[in-house]
C-alpha cells in the first residue's frame, strides 16, 4: 500500500514502471527499491530460509540482514532492499540459495590492473557522522572521498521526520530529513561522494577495497574515517522470522523514504526514543498502533515523545514483553505478557493482540567488522552498544590513521554522531595539513559540545560507557 | 604431583584429534594439548577437499584409506561431517601434463583407485559449466570428495573424550623433558607438567619449534596460502577442479552451496603469517571465472589464509623420531585434512603395536628428501 497523504512528507513518485515477480507483473515507481515496491504490491514474503524453508520478509531495509535476498535478472542472492526496481526486471523468490545460470565462455578474462582511487581522507559511510567528517576535513584542505553502499546519501537521517533537540549547533528544531540536505550543501568542492559503492575490506596499511560499477577498486588513503553505523538487534521469541516482523529502521524506511505502509495494525516492542518516535510516525502515516510494550519498569524515551503518543490513545505498557507471534506465512498477531521484578513472565497475564506488523526497537549494535579486520584493539562495552574499537578522544583507533565516528563507535544519537564525525575529520586533516588557531579552536569547541550533549541524566549511560572505554584505552 | 597419561598429543587439528581418537579406541589414556582452540591452526583454514589422486604408493594408499574412513565417519563417530563423494578433476592444458596424468592414472589404478583419464569433452559432460578452451583432458576420480574440517575434528575430539581421554585448550606446550634419550613429560605455559612415555608432535606449522623442544630437527617450513569462499548458490555438484596452469588454482562447490578455493602463490610467502591480500581475491576470482564463467554472478563472502607445512619432498613425516617415545605426524604439505584420518589410524597402530598397515617408509623420519610428489 502506497501512501497518498502524509502530514509532513510529500512523495515525488518516479515514473511508473512494471517488473515481474515470479512471472506476475508488479507496478512500481522509479526510485523504489525492489523490496519496497513488492511490499507496496502486498508481497511480504521475499525469500525462504535455507534449512527449513520458512518464509522470510523485509527486516532491516539497509542491506545488513540478508532476509530479502532474491534472484534478479538471473543473478542469485541479490539484496532487494539495496537495488532499485527497473522496467522489465525479472524478480524471483529464492527457496534457499538462488540458482546459477550457465554462461557461454566467450570472454578470456585477461589479467587487468586494478583501478586505483587516491585521496587524503577516505570516509566510509555517508550518514551524519561520515558527512560531518567529510565537511570538516575538506574545510581545511583535505581531498575527501566518501563511500556509501546505499543509493541515497544521508544514512538514517533520510527517514527521521521528527525535529531534533539540543542547541542550534546540533540542528535543534530541524527535522532529520532536512539535516541530511543541510550537510550535503556544506560539502566542499574537494569532496566526492560515491553511492552504491560498498567498502568490502581494509588492507593494511591505509588501503581499502571498494566495489564500484561491479569492479573491485583499490583505495589508497592517508587517513580513513569509518562511520558504518549500526544494525538492529533481534529479539529471541517464537516465530520472530515471520514476514511482518520488522526492525524499527525498516518501518521508517518503508513509510518515510518510500511512502509505503508496513501494514494496518502494529505492535511496537521497546519504548526507547526510537520505539516511541517510530510508533508516532506510524500513526502519522495512518497505521493503527495497538500498543507499545517495554520490558523495563520505565519509559526510556523523552517525555515529550511519549506524551504525544499517549495523547493519541496508544498505551505504553512497561514491564511487558512480547512472548510469541503467530500467523500463517505472515504475522497475524502476538501474545504479550507482564514481567515481574526479576524479568520473569507472570503466568496468567498473557494477552493476545491482533496485528499484522511487529516492530522491534530493542537496541542497535555497532557495525564494526572493518575494525576487527584491520586488527584494531576492541572492547566490549554494553553501555555503548557492544563490541567497539578502542579510540582516543579524537576518535582515532589503535591502528594509526584509522578513525571511527557515529554509531559504529557508540550507539548514541545523530547529534553526537555529527560531532564525532567533525572531531575525526578535524584531527585527520590537522595531522595531514598542519594545525592552525582556527582549527584548534574549532576542535575544542566540538569537544565541548560533545561533553555538553552527554551531560545530564540522559547521558548517564554514555558517560559510564565512555569511562569504561578510557579505562580500556589506558590498558593498551 | 605430575599427572600421567599413556600418550600426550601436541596440537588440536585433524592430525592431533584423529591420532588421539584412534589411540583412545585402543584403550590408551591420552591428553591432547591445544594452545588455542581446536582447528585454529591449519585445519580450520583448509578448503575441505579430499583426494586420492597422488603419485606415490604410500600416499595413494593412505588417501584411499582416509576416504574409507570418511565414508563411514558418521556411522562410527555419530556426527554428520558433510562427507560427500563430489570427485576431483585434474585438468591438463599442456602435453606434458597429459603425459604425467596418464602415468599417474596407471599407477593409481594398480592400487584399485576408480580414476580415469578423460577427454576435454568428457570433462564437460561431468561439469557442463566448464570452459574447455585450451583443455586437452583431465583425470576424474568420482570417489574423491569433501567434508567439513570443523565437524570432522569435533567428531574425533568428542569421541576421544567419550573414550575417557582429555583435551585441554588454551594452554601452550613450552617444553619437553627428555631423559636418557626418552621422552618423559611436557611443560605448559600455565606451569603445568604432564607425564607420558609417548608424545606426539602434531603441531602443524609449529612442528619445527615443538621438535626442537625435544632436541629433534624436523625439516618443516610453513608457507602462506590464501583462500576464499563465495556466497552459496543451489548445489550443482561441481567437483574440485584442479587447474595446473601457471595461473591456475583449485576450487570446489561445497555441498552447502558455496565455492571455496585457493591457488599456490607465484612467490612463496614463508612463515606463519596469515594475512590476506587484495591481489588474491581479484586474481582468484579471475581464475575461477575463467574455468566457470557463470561464477561472474556470484559474490565473494570472505578471504583468509593458512599455513602449508612444507617438507622438501612434499610428503609428510610420520614416524618415531630419534628420541625414543617422541613421535611426529608433521609436514603435511597441504594435505593434512585429507590424509589425517588414515595417518592418525596408522600412527596410533604403530605406537601401540609397532607395525604399520603397509610400507610407509616414504614418510619416514630421517629419510633423504630426493624424490618429489608429482601431484603436489
Amino acid at each position: 500500500m502506497r501512501l497518498d497523504q502524509h502530514p509532513i512528507l510529500s512523495f515525488d513518485r518516479g515514473k511508473p514502471i512494471t517488473f515481474t515477480f515470479d512471472g506476475k507483473p508488479v507496478n512500481a515507481n522509479e526510485g523504489e527499491s525492489i523490496a519496497a515496491a513488492l511490499h507496496a504490491a502486498g508481497y511480504k514474503t521475499l525469500s525462504h530460509s535455507l534449512k527449513l524453508g520458512r518464509p522470510r520478509g523485509f527486516f532491516c531495509a539497509i542491506g545488513k540482514c540478508s532476509s530479502c535476498m532474491m534472484q534478479v535478472n538471473g543473478i542469485p542472492n541479490v539484496k532487494t532492499c539495496m537495488v532499485l526496481a527497473e522496467e522489465g526486471m525479472d524478480v524471483r523468490t529464492q527457496h534457499g540459495w538462488g540458482e546459477l545460470k550457465n554462461k557461454p565462455s566467450s570472454r578470456t578474462y585477461p589479467r587487468r590492473e586494478m583501478p586505483l582511487l587516491e585521496t587524503d581522507v577516505a570516509v566510509v559511510g555517508a550518514g551524519p557522522a561520515g558527512l560531518s567528517a567529510a565537511i570538516y576535513a575538506s574545510k581545511f584542505g583535505a581531498k575527501v572521498l566518501v563511500f556509501e553502499e546505499n543509493t541515497k546519501v544521508g544514512g538514517q537521517l533520510i527517514k527521521q521526520t521528527h525535529m531534533f533537540f539540543g542547541s542550534r549547533d546540533h540542528h535543534a528544531g530541524v527535522r532529520g530529513i532536512d539535516i541530511g540536505d543541510k550537510l550535503i550543501s556544506q560539502l566542499g568542492d574537494n569532496v566526492e561522494i560515491m553511492t552504491e559503492t560498498p567498502v568490502v575490506g581494509y588492507y593494511a596499511p591505509g588501503e581499502l577495497a571498494v566495489i564500484r560499477d561491479h569492479r573491485l577498486h583499490r583505495v589508497r588513503a592517508k587517513k580513513i574515517i569509518v562511520a558504518t553505523g549500526a544494525s538492529e538487534n533481534m529479539l529471541a521469541l517464537p516465530n520472530n522470522d515471520l514476514p511482518g516482523v520488522y526492525g524499527a529502521g525498516a518501518v521508517q524506511t518503508l513509510m518515510n523514504v518510500y511512502g509505503v505502509l508496513p501494514g494496518k495494525r502494529m505492535l511496537m516492542v521497546g519504548a526507547g526514543n526510537i520505539g516511541v518516535i517510530v510508533a508516532y510516525q506510524a500513526l502519522q502515516a495512518g497505521v493503527d498502533v495497538a500498543a507499545v510494550v517495554e520490558a523495563l519498569p520505565v519509559i526510556g524515551a523523552y517525555q515529550v515523545h511519549a506524551s504525544k503518543l499517549r495523547r493519541c490513545g496508544v498505551p505504553i505498557l512497561t514491564r511487558h514483553t512480547i512472548q510469541t507471534t503467530w500467523g500463517d506465512g505472515q504475522v497475524e498477531g502476538a501474545t504479550i505478557v507482564r514481567l515481574d521484578d526479576n524479568w520473569r513472565q507472570i503466568p496468567g497475564t498473557e494477552q493476545d493482540i491482533a496485528c499484522d506488523t511487529i516492530c522491534l526497537s530493542v537496541g542497535l549494535k555497532p557495525t564494526v567488522e572493518i575494525f576487527f579486520q584491520a586488527g584494531c584493539s576492541m572492547a566490549k562495552i554494553p553501555e555503548l552498544g557492544g563490541d567497539i574499537p578502542i579510540r582516543n578522544e579524537f576518535m582515532e583507533t589503535s591502528v594509526e590513521g584509522l578513525y571511527v565516528a557515529g554509531d559504529a563507535s557508540s550507539i548514541e544519537e545523530a547529534s553526537s554522531a555529527m560531532l564525532e564525525g567533525r572531531l575525526a575529520g578535524l584531527d585527520a586533516v590537522e595531522k595531514l595539513k598542519g594545525s592552525s588557531d582556527e582549527l584548534q579552536e574549532l576542535k575544542n569547541h566540538v569537544k565541548e559540545s560533545l561533553d555538553e550533549l552527554r551531560a545530564g541524566p540522559f547521558g548517564e549511560k554514555i558517560r559510564q560507557g565512555e569511562k569504561k572505554l578510557q579505562e580500556e584505552a589506558s590498558r593498551l | 604431583m605430575t599427572k600421567s597419561y599413556d600418550a600426550i598429543i601436541i596440537g588440536g587439528g585433524i592430525i592431533g584429534t584423529a591420532t588421539g581418537y584412534y589411540l583412545s579406541k585402543q584403550g590408551l589414556t591420552v591428553l591432547l594439548l591445544e594452545k588455542d582452540y581446536l582447528t585454529a591452526g591449519s585445519t580450520g583454514r583448509c578448503i575441505t577437499g579430499i583426494r586420492q589422486q597422488f603419485s606415490t604408493p604410500a600416499t595413494i594408499k593412505t588417501a584411499m584409506r582416509s576416504v574409507a574412513l570418511f565414508s563411514r565417519m558418521e556411522e562410527e563417530l555419530g556426527r554428520d561431517v558433510e562427507w560427500t563423494n563430489s570427485g576431483y578433476i585434474f585438468l591438463a592444458h599442456d602435453e606434458q601434463k597429459v603425459e604425467t596424468f596418464k602415468k599417474t592414472v596407471a599407477l593409481q589404478k594398480q592400487f584399485g583407485l576408480d580414476v580415469d583419464y578423460l577427454s576435454a569433452e568428457e570433462c564437460k559432460k561431468i561439469v557442463p559449466m566448464l570452459n574447455i578452451d585450451g583443455l586437452l583432458g583431465g583425470t576424474w576420480c568420482p570417489s574423491d570428495g569433501q567434508a567439513s574440517p570443523f565437524f570432522v575434528v569435533q567428531a574425533y575430539a568428542e569421541n576421544m573424550v567419550k573414550n575417557g581421554c582429555e583435551i585441554i585448550r588454551g594452554d601452550e606446550v613450552t617444553g619437553i623433558t627428555v631423559k636418557s634419550g626418552r621422552v618423559e613429560s611436557v611443560t605448559t605455559a600455565s606451569g603445568a607438567v604432564y607425564g607420558a612415555p609417548m608424545i606426539v608432535n602434531a603441531a602443524g606449522p609449529w612442528a619445527r619449534e615443538v621438535g626442537r623442544m625435544a632436541g629433534v630437527e624436523l625439516e618443516v617450513e610453513p608457507e602462506r596460502h590464501e583462500a576464499l569462499i563465495t556466497e552459496g548458490v543451489a548445489y550443482m555438484n561441481i567437483p574440485m577442479l584442479v587447474d595446473y596452469r601457471k595461473e591456475g588454482g583449485y576450487f570446489v562447490q561445497r555441498t552447502t552451496g558455496q565455492f571455496i578455493g585457493c591457488y599456490t602463490p607465484e612467490h612463496q610467502v614463508k612463515g606463519r603469517d596469515t594475512g590476506s591480500t587484495l591481489e588474491f581475491i581479484a586474481e582468484m576470482a579471475r581464475r575461477m571465472c575463467r574455468l566457470i564463467p557463470a561464477l561472474e554472478d556470484v559474490a565473494i563472502l570472505r578471504q583468509w589464509s593458512g599455513s602449508y607445512s612444507m617438507t622438501p619432498d612434499g610428503s609428510p613425516i610420520v614416524d618415531e623420531t630419534s628420541v625414543a617415545g617422541f613421535f611426529c605426524s608433521v609436514g603435511m604439505s597441504g594435505h593434512g585434512f585429507m590424509l589425517g584420518p588414515a595417518l592418525g589410524e596408522s600412527l596410533a597402530g604403530y605406537m601401540v603395536n609397532k607395525t604399520w598397515p603397509f610400507d610407509m617408509s616414504e614418510f619416514a623420519f630421517g629419510r633423504s628428501f630426493g624424490a618429489k610428489e608429482d601431484l603436489a
